[in-house]
């Protein structure tokens, strides 16, 4: 969990719009102050301001305003219960395998084709079992995936190439709408220093309510299926 | 934390006492009480039903950081319970050390208050959970397996007479 924080951070540092802008190593994001066992105060993401905005338009109209336009492949939502002593299990968010499940399909995708991702990591936990729900690691192995740098920059599959929610800030209401913007920016190639080379379709994951609803985007630079 | 005065005043019920409900049809236990069964659906029988208080640890986190109003209590617990009858339901566990709380660990329900609204506003009792000492579980282990064996006997002295009315064994339980 740490080593998401830490990463998270580092990719903050290359984010001009980042709330934080400065790295933290994995032995700082341990020795923070005790939160809720077991998260420490590095583990949280923190209280935001902040605006975000996106243009949608049809498909028709995207090409006559704008040369590189991003399309949406896939806008799913599920949902779960509340409280979390409802749930089956509390090592899975059911809410987010099946909003991914849904758009995979709808986008004729996997997760394989997946460039990059932006997670809701409200905590580092969140990122760790998002990552799972999405299909790009194992059930039980994102510790593993996160410690072998795969959701590092450099990695197979960058994870909160912005910073994430840890580093970037959540501005609540606007969080959903900068993940789309950092989406597309990466496609467009005008992600800047953070830039993943021949990123061309992205993922982004929101949540509310501890996990109880889920909200998935595919975005791409082609129209597809 | 200001929860309006009504709806504490409607969740008295399974505050004070536990109270949920259940399935007559599946059987399956709800805390907080359900209206409708999600298994079951439009068969549902829901039932209201007190439970026994007596469940273990599910899962727990130590509270560092207190929000609003819990301040003076941290660090404190709050786990996941798994209450005996089947229902979870997530409370504070009090007269326990953060130290010592294990998953798994047997407890019981204990009556506490909840929160003050401030100097002069209400204060809010509701449901904690402490430990259940091994002494005071062997004692109402007992108790509970001599109620069933003493209700087992009346039953079957029941159905030793002449005919047994078919009633469903909601028996009443003794203490709580």
């Amino acid at each position: 969990m740490a080593m998401v924080a830490s990463k998270n951070h580092t990719n903050g540092t290359l984010n001009p719009n980042a709330q934080f802008q400065r790295p933290f190593t994995v032995e700082q994001v341990m020795a923070s102050t005790p939160v809720a066992d077991p998260l420490k105060l590095l583990d949280c993401s923190p209280i935001t301001d902040g605006a975000a905005v996106v243009i949608l338009a049809s498909e028709k109209k995207a090409r006559e305003l704008c040369e590189k336009p991003v399309w949406i492949n896939a806008s799913t939502q599920s949902s779960d219960t509340l409280a979390l002593h409802d749930r089956k299990s509390l090592s899975r968010t059911e809410a987010s395998i099946k909003a991914a499940k849904k758009a995979y399909s709808m986008s004729g995708s996997a997760p394989k084709d997946i460039d990059f991702a932006e997670v809701h990591d409200c905590f580092t936990i969140a990122e760790l079992m998002a990552i799972e729900s999405l299909g790009f690691c194992p059930m039980g192995g994102a510790g593993k995936f996160t410690e072998d740098g795969e959701t590092a920059l450099s990695g197979s599959k960058p994870i909160n190439t912005s910073g994430g929610l840890k580093a970037k800030g959540h501005p609540v209401g606007a969080t959903g709408i900068a993940q789309a913007i950092e989406a597309v920016l990466q496609i467009r190639g005008e992600a800047g220093k953070r830039q993943i080379e021949g990123a061309r379709t992205g993922l982004t994951h929101n949540v509310g309510g501890s996990g109880a609803s889920c909200v998935i985007h595919v975005l791409s630079d082609e129209v597809r299926p | 934390m200001s929860e309006g005065l009504a709806l504490h005043w409607r969740l008295l019920q399974p505050r004070y006492n536990l109270i949920g409900t259940m399935c007559g049809n599946c059987g399956d236990h709800f805390f907080p009480p359900r209206n409708i069964c999600p298994e079951c659906r439009r068969k549902s029988k829901i039932e209201r039903f007190r439970f026994s208080g007596r469940g273990e640890v599910y899962t727990y986190t130590v509270v560092r950081a207190a929000p609003t109003g819990f301040e003076f209590q941290a660090p404190y617990i709050i786990a996941v319970v798994a209450l005996k009858e089947g229902a979870m339901c997530t409370a504070q566990i009090v007269d326990c050390l953060p130290e010592d709380i294990s998953i798994g660990m047997p407890l019981e329900m204990t009556f506490r208050k909840v929160i003050a609204d401030d100097d002069a506003g209400i204060i809010r009792y509701g449901y904690k959970f402490r430990p259940l000492d091994a002494l005071a579980q062997k004692a109402s282990d007992a108790a509970v397996e001599n109620a069933a064996s003493s209700t087992k006997k009346a039953v079957s002295n029941k159905k030793s007479g002449k005919s047994s009315p078919k009633k469903k064994g909601d028996k009443p339980k003794k203490g709580g």
